[in-house]
């Protein structure tokens, strides 16, 4: 697949020594979600901003579209469309004149430039305030003009700084349809704290930690790179029934109203004890995630620190 | 050309909310100045040209620096460069699209009063008025941007720039004559070169000069060189987010 984005041991030292992120590689393919998580401060904007080049990189390079960026910062306001992490709007623009300019910019006019704008404006649920100027609007609505401005702005590449954070969960889900199928024409790189989010959305994962990328693979390969254990909830028609079969097999659970939480240290354990658990008593609900990919991450993260 | 057109409307609309300000900045202030001179003394004639020829001078500081230089700080702070950053259009195309916005506000003030002084004067040296007029725009122009640069926080600026604004106005001879002034005082005034910008409008309007006009010309010229050359190295920096966030 081609590289759309390459990152080279990218390192950022601030004027003032601070280091922020240090030999940084990462790439993004054609048609591919990237994520990029890790915890608060931990490099990811400073890593998404230098993408942008509003940040120089002290030492390594980056290449878009085999153009670097530093030789050729044009190459960033033709093809990257980016939705920044915080709610910023011009307070007395509309919703329709916040991304008609930037369909604008990009050289369109006239019809072609209506049903672009119509498009983006259904397309993202917009219609209702599209005419409400920036002030009126609620950091929720603020977050989907923004991603509406980066539809406009980008040719082949999106990157978007926690793109679904103040937006509700139905947006939400229709955001992570729209971004999905927005692979068929571009790349995305998604700056994420939401785990939901990265899980359902991308292809590949950065995990960066004290501007490191500690781990990097997909979702399924990073929630395997520690043998942790699985841990589950269910219920049971007989709860009593489950509790005697548990404490015979001397194993530990807590009991939180009619729902079972416990922990085995194996996927294939977990899977026995609940067919067990199935033949004698029906299981009503369950909720089972083994490798647990969140608590893979806080450990990956931890373990820096350490 | 199409992004600085497309920039200019996008000024404009963005300017909707902000009209009362931009009433005070560009009419309210300056005419004030006039109105009390006007109400203080039967003018008439010359006299009148002279006063309403620093009238319009003072409508551009007032415009240009207190709107335009407070604009450039603003789009200098780190939430509004990033909005831009969502945009394909570069930061010197911005700028120059702000000052191109900022003329055309001005521009039927200064024409409407320029008319009516033309209209009324005796003798005018017509290629004189022209260069006087445009060197004080650029002039004026690029003292707002290099102060809108220079100037890196917005709520500092915006106390500074109405007190950079009343300085000027102040200690030039907008409202009143350099004539019967101390040496001192003259000194003091002629070291602002807004008296040099009047100069250079009022002496084609056949007023004296209140000094040369060869110097007022080579001054104006060499400050606007020095500030056109610390703004193209500013702003040419792209890198413009270089601190920690």
């Amino acid at each position: 697949m081609d590289k759309v984005l390459d990152v080279v041991n990218v390192t950022k030292i601030y004027p003032n020594g601070k280091k922020a992120n240090t030999d940084i590689n990462l790439e993004v393919r054609k048609g591919e979600i990237v994520g990029l998580i890790g915890p608060n401060g931990a490099g990811k904007t400073t890593l998404l901003r230098q993408i942008l080049g509003l940040l120089k990189p002290t030492e390594g390079s980056i290449t878009l579209l085999g153009k670097d960026i530093v030789k050729d910062p044009s190459i960033i306001k033709q093809e990257v469309g980016y939705e920044p992490q915080y709610p910023l709007y011009f307070p007395s623009l509309t919703v329709e004149e916040s991304i008609g300019f930037a369909l604008k910019f990009k050289g369109q006019k006239g019809d072609t430039l209506s049903k672009k704008l119509s498009q983006i404006i259904e397309l993202l649920c917009l219609g209702e305030v599209r005419k409400y100027y920036g002030y009126q609007l609620s950091p929720g609505l603020i977050k989907l003009q923004l991603l509406g401005v980066a539809l406009a702005q980008s040719n082949s590449f999106l990157v978007l700084d926690e793109p679904t954070s103040m937006i509700d969960i139905i947006n939400k889900n229709h955001i992570w349809e729209v971004l999905s199928e927005s692979k068929a024409d571009k790349s995305l790189l998604i700056a994420s704290h939401d785990m939901n989010e990265v899980k359902r959305l991308c292809d590949r994962i950065y995990l960066i930690a004290n501007g490191k990328v500690i781990a990097e693979g997909t979702p399924e390969q990073i929630s395997g790179l520690l043998r942790l254990p699985c841990k589950f909830s269910f219920s049971t028609s007989q709860s009593d029934l489950t509790e005697t079969l548990l404490i015979s097999k001397k194993i530990e659970y807590s009991l939180t109203n009619t729902i079972f939480y416990l922990s085995v240290d194996e996927l294939n354990k977990g899977i026995d004890l609940i067919k067990e658990i199935n033949d004698q008593t029906s299981i009503t609900y369950i909720q089972f995630e083994a490798p647990s990919f969140d608590e893979t991450i806080m450990k990956l993260v931890e373990n820096s620190h350490e | 050309m199409s992004k600085i057109i497309t920039a200019i409307e996008m000024e404009f609309k963005s300017l909707r909310i902000f009209w009362l300000q931009l009433l005070i900045v560009v009419f309210v202030l300056p005419f004030s100045y006039a109105f009390i001179v006007l109400i203080s003394g039967n003018l008439q004639g010359a006299s009148l040209n002279y006063l309403l020829s620093g009238y319009i001078v003072s409508t551009l500081i007032s415009t240009f620096i207190n709107m335009l230089g407070l604009r450039i700080t603003n789009m200098r702070q780190q939430e509004v460069l990033e909005l831009y950053s969502t945009y394909a259009i570069s930061f010197p195309a911005i700028v120059i699209s702000e000052c191109l916005a900022y003329i055309l506000i001005t521009t039927p003030i200064v024409l409407i009063v320029l008319g009516y002084i033309v209209f009324t004067s005796q003798s005018i040296n017509w290629l004189l008025l022209i260069c006087g007029v445009l060197l004080t725009i650029v002039f004026l122009l690029l003292i707002s941007v290099y102060l809108g640069l220079a100037m890196k926080n917005l709520f500092i600026a915006n106390g500074l720039f109405q007190v950079i604004t009343w300085i000027l106005i102040l200690l030039a001879p907008i409202y009143y004559n350099l004539d019967p002034l101390s040496s001192v005082f003259k000194g003091i005034l002629l070291i602002n070169p807004v008296t040099h910008l009047l100069n250079m409008v009022r002496v084609p309007l056949g007023f004296l000069p209140s000094v040369n006009l060869a110097f007022s010309y080579g001054y104006i010229v060499l400050l606007c060189l020095l500030a056109f050359f610390y703004i193209s190295k500013r702003i040419h920096s792209t890198h413009i987010l270089e601190k920690i966030f």
